[in-house]
């Protein structure tokens, strides 16, 4: 299980087409950034990819079944989605938390497993929130909060997680880490899928870029065949200056148009 | 890689929560028992521990151990067809009007939410109001509680599909529709109540329905709520898993594997069988099922699976002693329940909810 | 690898969506309903209450008592507006009374001390008929089932109109429930009904001898009408309301030789009326209701209205008004009305009477 594959997919909302038609499709092990301005379809696609929202027409494959077709369950035991932020008014522990995401593993009765158990360990310890275990949940940091939020969606042990605007709430160090273990998940073999609005932050650690503009696909592939001056301009109205970086990726610097 | 077994670390019950867990139930059991006790016992007409003991052994025990027992008629209709049924029926009320509650807290994410607010509260009293308008409710002890369950059922299907496209039913839309199909259905139940203002015996029995009351409940009352408050409170327990998940928000309980949609309506549909037949035998009782989950919910925390059993038991008991109170403070008039039981839920609100405001702002 | 073109299964898996949605919406809800009824029918056999679920009586609009008493010869057998027949052994004399004008009643047949519960309108001074017995004998209030039970009744009549839960529950107690219909519209009624309280109580003579009086103070009422006297168009205004046909007011003053204005134009029973109305039917008496004390500030109020004050009877002073105790108490208190307004239309000088009973 680890081709995602949207085919003509087309999502309408209010009588306007917001998505589509656009088809689209995400390999296993890949680290892979959805980007565009806001309104793009950068957050419908990832829905659709995720089996939350399904395509008004076309249809979202995985492994070549239809998601819609599935029941909810079987999906979520292959495909997690990690949402912006998680608001809450009550004060579960991140241990119950955590536990939340075996939902899909477990049937209604069934007590928790040592499978289970194991998951959530081995997910604690992967996104270090291990001495957070008996916080509750509401007490906790941005990035605390958006670590455990990965964290729950690995319980769930899928082949893809898809990460909606993860580092949009963190300050600059959390950030970082949470992208470094993206990538780390990457290379282990998962296929993570991120939509940011902030190319930048995510240009050295995505192998594959997918452009978006009013919810159609612009171009998709490596960086710098999508990440054009030209691209850039059209579809974010701005003009960027490469700034060479130690990291290898380069920084895109914005001027306004017409003034570089 | 080797990962930490974490066996010191139980993962998901601290020591700490379970030893809440244990004395909240410790506390809570004896306590529940002693009510039971304490409401079976007091009653207007006083009637000592060994007759009722007796009349219980008579009624519950086979013919021939009983022959030797001596009850009059009327210790054993006090005992065992007034005050026992009206316990009874209090206790499931009770324990259906906070289990309602935790649904509705957990559905609407929010932890101020109320049974009602799904309409089934208006459609109840509607039901009601028009048994007793119509004079069912004077020629036929079924009448009453049957139109008040089949108003409140009615009531949620109306407000479903009112906030129902393509399938998709938001929280808030379901929220705003409940409020306006309440708000109509006591409209008209108002206009029931003033074209029949002339007969103001019926007016009055209204009203003090409207109020709540266990006056005069029977062992039929009980068969009447009973079957459908347990049907409500198994139901609730099966799906306490997707109670959690959806209070985390809906987007996250569907990418976990939560059929959001049908456990909505699965969820909605309890709550109002709960409220329904609740209503259905007691009138209008409100803040059982705002105030006991939130209280139960801060001493034992939100997981439903924990929170759900321990406000059921907690608001049986609650209601229990709120009916004594109703009846005994003041004799010979019984003060309708519905006023005992804001007298003491409303302050008890408040605090919960300076509480939470205070701590909001610390934070 | 393109796959197959899909044969638009999503589309076909929409429709059946929609079909699948609303099966979901409806199907519990069917379900409960059909859970609901079953319930009851199950209720219904095996937990019934005495009594029985009752299909709801046609509304008798005539308040006929639907008196069917048995043979003198005890044990006795009368049939209430249940249709319910109780079966009294022998006299009664530990009585339970559960409405206001049973009662009255009550009090009139039977010895006072037989009565040990009345309802709670019998402690209100402003509406009872029967204060002096209450502050005699201070009879338990009959609100509390489990208080009228350990009173050990052996009789209780509770009123027609009143919630099914009370009267099965005491039904269940094994106590004689006779459910009396309370709404008359005739004197006639009123006078058998003073008869069948003597029959399911025993005290039959008693019971004759107020059936007697009452018959008796009527006759006297409608005999202060003069032969050819021109027939007294007369209103009856209980607050906002009047009573036309099928009310017992319209059988009072079609009795007493008059005639009742609310019928006259169309009324049928107990109606709410604008006074605009009161002033095109412009009738010649009035009798209106006020509180204990209250009849002269009644009056005035009446006199008052803009609109009352252009009918006949306010200009030439022929507004009655009446202590509501006696106005239309169903009872055989109901003799007092009726002499109250004989006396006002009939007899001494028109004047707006207070009465005292």
């Amino acid at each position: 299980m680890s081709v995602l594959k949207a085919h003509d997919a087309v999502v309408r909302r209010g009588g306007h087409t917001i998505l589509g038609p656009l088809s689209l499709e995400i390999g296993p092990g890949e680290m892979t950034a959805l980007i565009g301005p806001n309104g793009s379809g950068k957050s419908t696609l990832l829905r659709l990819f995720s089996g939350i929202w399904k395509p008004d027409s076309g249809d979202v494959f995985l492994d070549g079944t239809a998601i819609g077709t599935r029941p909810r369950k079987e999906i979520a035991r292959h495909i997690s989605f990690v949402p912006q932020e998680m608001q809450i008014d009550f004060s579960f522990t991140v241990a119950e938390i955590l536990a939340m995401g075996r939902y899909a593993h477990r049937g209604r009765f069934t007590p928790q497993s040592e499978a289970d158990r194991t998951a959530i360990s081995l997910a604690a310890t992967e996104c270090d929130v291990t001495h957070l275990l008996g916080r509750a949940v509401n007490t906790l940091s941005g990035g605390e909060r958006q670590r455990v939020l990965i964290a729950r969606s690995l319980v769930a042990q899928p082949e893809f997680i898809l990460l909606d605007e993860p580092t949009a709430n963190l300050d600059i160090q959390h950030a970082l880490d949470i992208l470094e273990l993206c990538r780390a998940l990457a290379q282990k073999g998962k296929t993570v899928i991120v939509a940011t609005h902030d190319f930048n932050s995510v240009t050295r650690f995505v192998t594959r870029f997918v452009l978006l503009q009013s919810g159609r696909l612009v171009a998709e592939g490596p960086r710098d065949a999508v990440l054009t001056q030209k691209a850039i301009q059209n579809v974010f109205q701005v003009e960027a200056e490469l700034v060479a970086t130690k990291a290898g990726a380069p920084l895109y610097f914005f001027h306004q148009r017409g003034s570089y | 890689m080797s990962a930490p077994t974490s066996n010191a670390l139980e993962l998901n019950r601290t020591a700490g929560s379970r030893l809440r867990s244990s004395l909240f139930y410790a506390f809570l059991l004896p306590i529940l028992f002693l009510c039971l006790l304490a409401a079976i016992g007091i009653g207007s007409s006083p009637i000592a521990w060994s007759t009722i003991l007796r009349v219980i052994e008579y009624k519950v025990l086979p013919h021939e151990w009983t022959s030797s027992i001596q009850v009059t008629q009327a210790d054993q209709v006090i005992v065992w067809l007034i005050r026992i049924p009206r316990v009874m029926v209090a206790f499931f009320v009770g324990a259906g009007l906070a289990s309602a509650g935790v649904i509705m807290q957990a559905l609407f994410r929010n932890p101020l939410a109320e049974p009602s607010l799904v309409g089934a509260g208006g459609g109840a009293v509607l039901g009601g109001v028009t048994a007793f308008v119509a004079g069912w409710s004077a020629t036929s002890v079924l009448s009453l509680p049957l139109l008040a369950m089949l108003g409140s059922l009615l009531a949620l299907v109306l407000v479903y599909v009112m906030s129902t496209r393509g399938g998709v039913t938001p929280v808030t839309t379901l929220l705003l529709s409940g409020v306006a199909v309440t708000a109509l259905l006591f409209a008209i139940s108002n206009l029931l109540i003033s074209l029949n203002i002339v007969n103001w015996q019926i007016e009055q029995e209204i009203v003090l329905w409207m109020m709540g009351g266990l006056d005069a409940r029977t062992w039929t009352h009980v068969w009447l709520c009973a079957p459908f408050v347990l049907l409500g409170l198994v139901a609730s327990l099966i799906q306490t898993r997707d109670l959690d998940l959806l209070q985390l928000g809906e987007e996250t309980a569907a990418s976990f594997g939560v059929e959001v949609e049908s456990s909505k309506r699965m969820l909605t549909l309890t709550a109002a069988i709960l409220t329904g037949a609740a209503v259905a035998v007691s009138g209008m009782v409100g803040f059982v099922g705002l105030v006991v989950p939130h209280a139960v919910r801060l001493i034992l925390g939100p997981s439903n699976r924990r929170l759900l059993p321990a406000s059921v038991l907690t608001g049986g008991a609650f209601l229990v002693v709120c009916d004594l109170i109703a009846r005994t403070i003041h004799p010979p008039t019984e003060i309708r329940l519905g006023i005992v039981t804001a007298l003491f839920g409303g302050p008890l609100f408040i605090y919960l909810l300076l509480r939470r405001y205070r701590g909001a702002v610390n934070t | 690898m393109t796959p197959d073109k899909p044969d638009s299964p999503a589309r076909k898996s929409k429709h059946d969506d929609t079909v699948h949605q609303r099966l979901l919406t409806f199907g519990p809800s069917l379900l409960l309903l059909v859970l609901v009824a079953t319930t009851a029918a199950a209720v219904h056999q095996f937990a019934s209450p005495v009594g029985g679920l009752q299909l709801p009586l046609a509304p008798k609009g005539d308040g006929d008592p639907r008196i069917r008493m048995g043979g003198t010869a005890y044990p006795r057998k009368a049939t209430d507006s249940d249709e319910v027949t109780i079966t009294t052994a022998r006299p009664t004399h530990r009585i339970i009374s559960q409405y206001w004008s049973i009662d009255e009643y009550v009090y009139t047949v039977v010895p006072p001390q037989d009565v040990l519960a009345v309802s709670e309108s019998a402690y209100v001074k402003d509406i009872s008929n029967v204060t002096a017995q209450i502050e005699r004998f201070h009879p338990t209030v009959a609100t509390d089932p489990e208080r009228v039970l350990a009173l050990d009744p052996d009789l209780m009549i509770v009123s027609s109109n009143g919630r099914a839960d009370y009267t099965s529950l005491a039904r269940s107690s094994g106590v004689p429930v006779y459910r009396m219909q309370t709404m008359f519209t005739t004197l006639d009624q009123v006078e058998q009904n003073i008869r069948l309280v003597g029959y399911i109580t025993g005290q039959d003579e008693s019971a004759e001898r107020e059936a007697v009086r009452f018959h008796d103070a009527i006759e006297k009422a409608a005999a202060l009408r003069t032969a050819n006297e021109p027939k007294p168009r007369i209103l009856g205004l209980g607050g906002h309301y009047s009573y036309g046909t099928e009310t017992l007011f319209q059988d009072i003053v079609t009795r007493l030789g008059g005639i009742n204005v609310g019928a006259e134009n169309g009324l049928v029973g107990y109606v709410s009326v604008n006074f605009e109305q009161i002033i095109r039917w412009d009738p010649e008496w009035i009798i209106a209701g006020a509180s204990t004390g209250q009849t002269k500030q009644m009056l005035a109020k009446l006199m008052a209205d803009p609109a009352i004050a252009l009918t006949q009877a306010a200009k030439n002073g022929h507004i009655v008004v009446i202590e509501n105790r006696v106005f239309l108490p169903m009872s055989p208190f109901t003799s007092v009305f009726v002499q109250a307004i004989a006396s006002a239309v009939y007899g001494p000088p028109p004047e707006s009477a207070e009465v005292k009973p």
